[in-house]
Order: structure tokens, then C-alpha cells, then sequence
């Protein structure tokens, strides 16, 4: 198709976006109860994910990053389809999989792999580690039987793990070797995309440096492209090409990740960077937030963030900031950092 | 540096288990200076918290120190009748824990949890007064209010307020702070790390702060001793230990951490902590490390002096600015 002959949306794939979440929404109904109905007391929502956008190029590391409940795990299930969202699109390879049933999401379900933080209550502890990984071979039909034992214990020592670990039941294994487990079964399938979602919280610090390190060789000889969901900054930095940083249900800064931590602009990024000191560096100026997140039911006008922020103005309680490219690729959704910016730039 | 407050001379923990015994804390000595803060750094298992617990006494049964002392202000608090450790306990030396709604009393009041402390005298309406004074000092919102408010009632950062407000209500010239921050969210550790320092200054306590974040024993800490295997394996100034290591672990923990420079790669420590059942002579760390040789394995490797207040229990201590292979470190 020539280029700029049709503004058509159903183009098809040809971005290079592997993936792009639209406008998603997430809301979780808490229980309404005959008492509520009786007392007229609307229906409280827990609003997890509220408007997120973002695209993810092939081969690309997104870091998620937030507090609990920010809405990163959700985010990263509604891609997945594990939740359905509320409205919004999550276009993968160009399809939006939100309209697909379950039998059209099967082959995107082999394509999106994901890791979770404690890999043990994922796993049957009555189930060999081999007959685990042979499972996830036979339910996706990969290869002759045959081929499907040679995949076992390669994907058992591209992780790092002993050929005859494969007898061996989860019980039997460490914190880091099971977090080995959990990422051996998302690769069994061969995926592009593979969500980790907070795969080293759990872990004792040399242990967390050794998955980070597995998953960083993983990335570059499989190519993978990744979402990386964490509380940890310094981690973040570390792997991800750009960051997201998520505020109850919104992302409120997104840039490249030179830039974001080279031109932190959004406070609550900033309280971020200052609540978590890095070894050697130089203490940050550093921003305290007072309080602590409200409940994501009663989502405070305005701007989300104004209750803690430290630079909350008159317009920041009445209207909600939307998240703009304030410098180039740099998006910022905050009413300070965006008359700040024009003023400097008037000058 | 001044007198310590306390000094812990080679202190033994052992825990009886089916599996055999668990030498959780093997020999550890150190001292803390009348308003300091110190800084027990380790993994899971290297017995930080087994140390911790042990100086004010709270080793659960089967578990029994086996040795050493814990002198604190001039007294042996492991040969003190439990009657008088509870007494040193309330007012001299108090703990904090890392997930407060498991120290906190679920069917008591905060109220009624902070009185409880406080010495007695002056009638119910002082004692309220003071408590509603140490909901204040910990930045309790309306402590007026919270006074009636239960465990469960309160969200994590609050908990952790209250249970300081309750070790803070005898004055403790100590305080222990067993991984204090660690289950709670990022932005809320920072205000509690914050509290605890400034309360610290304001009340004039020692500190010692066991924790694994590299970070905060970086930016606020005066002394660190790091441990592995249920020894200390490295003592030294915070400054001198991050700005030359004098430890493979410490080399290899600093390593662990992803670092602002994203030129200095990550260098993870192979393998894991050996079992503390049964754990023999010789370095413990020898089958992880890049510099062991034969003699690391054959006899108790001593905590040595190797530089002004800084110690390693390592016999390579001055050949590490090199590397193993031979190549300038760095």
C-alpha cells in the first residue's frame, strides 16, 4: 500500500509497535450489597486502571513502575487478557485482542508469556518440574514427543538449572531456582513478548542480580520484547529502553530511560527517586511526600496526586492533567511542570 | 568515638530442627556508640535478625543462645534473670519489627498498647495526654482520634508509627529496628526511615538498623558490619566500606545492586549461602568466591583489623583491588 494514500485505521501492521494499549480501562466493582441498594449507596468501583496508553516497538524493554496499587499488575494482565478490561483497545501485532474469543486469543496466548513474582503458587507442587514443562509443550502442541523431552532440558539449562532438576518437585527448590522455574515455563512456548511482573521482590539481593542477569541474557539471545513491572527504580533503569511511571490507575511520566532519570519531571517520580537511595550516588534533591496513596475507589479529584504533592496549585485540585509530550518524547502529566516549561521557554 | 552503649561479644545462637542444628549466629562481635547508627547488613539467614533478637532477648524457644555476651549500659543481658531483662527491655533497649501487625496487640486500643508502656503514675488523663503526644511525635494524623483505633484499622506506614510511639514511650537510649520499612511501599519507607532518624536525633538514641537495602545503609548510616553465614564478615565505617571493600560478599553484595551507572555492569555472586545445619570450619563464602584458595578451606578464618576501625574476616583481604584473574579491579 503507498504510503499516505489512506488514512484507513485497518491498515494492518505497519508500525513497528509489537504492542499498543489504548485508552485502557479497568474498573473492579466492589460488592453492593441489598443494604447499599436499600440505602441508596452507588456502586464503588476500585478504579485500577483509568485511561493508560502506551506503545511497546518490537525488541523493546517497557519498565512499569509504581506503588502498590497503581494499577501496573492489572495493566499487565488486561494485556494478557487474564482480566478483561472495561473499554479500550490492546492492539498486539496489529490485531486488537479485546475483540477476540478465546479460541482466536490461543495462538496470541503462545506469542505473550508471563513471569510472576512468586512463581510458587503458580506451580503444582505435586508435579515433576519435567512433567510441568511437558505439559505446557503438550497443551500448545510443540514438536513430536521426542522433541518435546530435548525442549525440557534445554529450557532447564537456558535458565541455568540441571538437566536432572527435571525430577525434582518445586518444594525442592530455592526462592531464585523456582523464580528460574517460572521463567523456564513462560519461554517453554517460545514467546515475543514476556511480561515479568515484580519476578525479583521476592528474592534476597545477590540472588535478585542473578535472575535480572539471566533475564537480561535471555532478552538478547531470544530477542524477547518486555514489559517490566516494578516498584524498583534502580532496576527499572537498568533494563528497560523506556519507563512508565504509574500513579492510582494513570501513568503520570513516560519517557526514555536516560531521560527520565537524567530529567525527572513529574513529583511524584521525583519522591520516588528520592525515597530509594542508590549506593554511590549523590544524594538527590529530594522531594518528601507527606500521606500516604488513597484507596484507587475514591480517586481524588483533579489531579490524583495533588493530596501529597508538595507543589499543588489552585488548578491542580479542580482539573485532572493530561499526560503530554512536554519535551520531546518526555510525557508529563502535571500542571506545574507544564507552566513551568512554557514559562521557561517564554523566556 | 565515645563509650558503647552496647557491646555484644561473641554471641552464639542455636536452633534445634529436625534436619540437625542450626548455628544461626556463629561468634559476632561488635560495638554501638552512645547515639549511633549501625547498620546489620545481610541476606536472609546470615543471622542479622537472630543477633538482633538475641540482644534483647527474644530467641523463641527451642532456639537458646549458646554463648557470648550482650553487655548493655555495663550489664550482661544474657546472664540477666528474665524478670530484669523485662525491665531493660521497657525502658533500656526496645525492638522494632518488619511487619508491625503481628507485634501489634489485635484486640487492644492503640491507646491501651501505648499506656501499657508508658511508667506508671499520673492518672489515666496524663497518660492519654502523653500518648496522644507520641502519636504526634510518630506523625499520626488526628492522634486524638486514633487513639480508639485497632490494628487492623490502620494502614501499614500507620502501624509502623504506632508500634515506634510504643517503643519510644520509655525512652529507650537503644533502638532496634529489624528490617522496619521492608513490607511497606516505596514512598511510605522513605517517610518512616526519615522518622526514625529524626527521632533518633530528638530522643538521642543509638540505632541499630538491620536491613538488606545497600541504599539506605549508604545514605544514613555512620557504622555497617555485614553478614554472611552467621558471622559478621566485614565491620567498618559506612564510607570506608562502600569506597574499598575489604570483603569478596561486600565486593560481590555492591555488585548485586544495579548501580545509577549503567556502564558498570552487574556482577551477581554465583550460587547460594551454604546450610547452617552442620556447617563446618573454614570460610563459609569460599565456594561463591573468585579469590579462595586451599587455605580459605582449612581453618576458621578470624575477623582481622585491616584498616583504622575496619575490620574482614577474610585472609585475602589486601589482595582485592585486584582481581582474581590478575586484571586492575575497579
Amino acid at each position: 500500500m503507498p504510503t499516505g494514500s489512506t488514512p484507513d485505521q485497518e491498515a494492518g501492521p505497519v508500525a513497528e509497535s509489537l504492542l499498543e494499549v489504548r485508552n485502557l480501562v479497568k474498573h473492579f466493582p466492589l460488592p453492593h450489597g441489598v443494604l447499599d441498594a436499600v440505602l441508596r449507596r452507588p456502586p464503588e468501583r476500585v478504579r485500577a486502571v483509568d485511561d493508560v496508553s502506551f506503545e511497546l516497538e518490537r525488541g523493546k524493554t517497557l519498565g512499569l513502575v509504581g506503588e502498590s496499587g497503581c494499577g501496573k499488575s492489572t495493566l499487565g494482565r488486561c494485556i494478557l487478557r487474564l482480566y478483561d478490561a472495561d473499554a479500550g483497545e490492546v492492539r498486539y501485532d496489529g490485531v486488537d485482542l479485546m475483540r477476540l474469543d478465546e479460541a482466536g486469543l490461543i495462538p496470541y496466548r503462545k506469542r505473550m508469556q508471563v513471569v510472576f513474582q512468586d512463581p510458587y503458587s503458580s506451580l503444582n507442587p505435586r508435579q515433576s518440574v519435567g512433567k510441568m514443562l511437558l505439559e505446557v509443550l503438550d497443551v500448545h502442541e510443540i514438536g513430536t514427543a521426542a522433541e518435546r523431552r530435548k525442549r525440557v532440558i534445554h529450557l532447564l539449562t537456558q535458565v541455568g538449572l540441571r538437566q536432572t532438576d527435571a525430577h525434582k518437585y518445586p518444594g525442592e527448590f530455592s526462592g531464585g531456582q523456582r523464580q528460574r522455574l517460572g521463567i523456564a515455563r513462560a519461554l517453554a512456548v517460545e514467546p515475543e513478548l514476556l511480561i515479568a511482573d515484580e519476578p525479583l521482590s521476592a528474592l534476597d539481593v545477590s540472588i535478585q542480580a542473578q535472575i535480572l542477569q539471566l533475564l537480561l541474557d535471555l532478552r538478547a539471545s531470544l530477542g524477547l520484547t518486555m514489559i517490566f513491572i516494578s516498584h524498583d527504580l534502580r532496576v527499572v533503569r537498568y533494563l528497560s529502553d523506556d519507563v512508565a511511571v504509574m500513579y492510582l490507575g494513570k501513568i503520570v511520566e513516560r519517557a526514555p530511560t536516560a531521560d527520565l532519570f537524567a530529567r525527572p519531571q513529574h513529583p511524584y517520580t521525583l519522591a520516588l527517586l528520592s525515597a530509594m537511595p542508590e549506593v554511590g550516588g549523590a544524594p538527590r534533591e529530594t522531594i518528601a511526600v507527606e500521606g500516604e496513596p488513597p484507596s484507587a475507589v475514591r480517586v481524588p479529584l483533579g489531579c490524583r496526586f495533588h493530596p501529597r504533592c508538595p507543589w499543588k496549585i489552585d488548578r491542580c485540585v479542580e482539573e485532572e492533567p493530561l499526560l503530554k509530550d512536554l519535551l520531546p518524547g518526555h510525557a508529563v502529566a502535571c500542571h506545574v511542570v507544564e507552566e513551568r516549561l512554557a514559562a521557561s521557554a517564554r523566556r | 568515638m565515645s563509650e558503647p552503649i552496647l557491646s555484644v561479644d561473641s554471641l552464639r545462637v542455636e536452633i534445634p530442627t529436625r534436619r540437625g542444628v542450626v548455628h544461626a549466629v556463629r561468634g559476632v562481635s561488635f560495638t554501638v556508640s552512645r547515639g549511633e547508627t549501625f547498620a546489620l547488613v545481610g541476606e536472609s539467614g546470615s543471622g542479622k535478625t537472630m543477633t538482633c533478637r538475641a540482644i534483647v532477648g527474644l530467641i523463641h524457644p527451642p532456639g537458646r543462645i549458646t554463648g557470648g555476651s550482650v553487655v548493655f549500659q555495663g550489664q550482661d543481658l544474657v546472664r540477666l534473670p528474665a524478670r530484669d531483662l523485662e525491665r531493660v527491655r521497657g525502658s533500656g533497649v526496645v525492638m522494632v519489627f518488619q511487619d508491625p501487625m503481628t507485634a501489634l496487640n489485635p484486640v487492644l486500643t492503640v491507646e491501651q498498647q501505648i499506656t501499657e508502656t508508658l511508667p506508671d503514675g499520673g492518672g489515666t488523663r496524663l497518660q492519654r495526654a502523653r500518648a496522644v503526644e507520641l502519636l504526634r511525635q510518630v506523625g499520626i494524623p488526628d492522634p486524638e482520634r486514633r487513639l480508639s483505633a485497632y490494628a487492623h484499622q490502620l494502614s501499614g506506614g500507620q502501624r509502623q508509627r504506632v508500634m515506634l510511639a510504643i517503643a519510644l514511650a520509655r525512652k529507650p537510649a537503644l533502638l532496634l529496628a529489624d528490617e522496619p520499612t521492608t513490607a511497606l511501599d516505596v514512598t511510605i519507607q522513605a517517610q518512616i526511615l526519615r522518622l526514625m532518624l529524626a527521632l533518633q536525633k530528638e530522643f538521642g538514641m543509638a540505632l541499630v538498623l538491620v536491613t538488606h537495602d545497600l541504599g539506605v545503609v549508604y545514605q544514613s548510616v555512620d557504622r555497617v558490619a555485614v553478614m554472611y553465614a552467621g558471622q559478621i564478615v566485614e565491620l567498618a565505617a559506612t564510607t570506608d566500606l562502600f569506597a574499598r571493600p575489604r570483603h569478596p560478599y561486600t565486593i560481590g553484595l555492591i555488585a548485586s545492586v544495579p548501580s545509577a551507572d549503567r556502564r558498570r555492569s552487574l556482577a551477581p555472586i554465583p550460587g547460594m549461602p551454604p546450610d547452617l545445619v552442620g556447617i563446618g570450619r573454614g570460610c563459609p563464602f569460599a565456594p561463591r568466591c573468585a579469590w579462595a584458595t586451599e587455605e580459605c578451606l582449612d581453618s576458621e578464618i578470624p575477623l582481622v583489623q585491616v584498616g583504622a576501625d575496619h575490620w574482614s574476616r577474610c585472609i585475602h583481604a589486601d589482595r582485592l583491588d585486584t582481581r582474581p584473574g590478575g586484571r586492575a579491579g575497579g
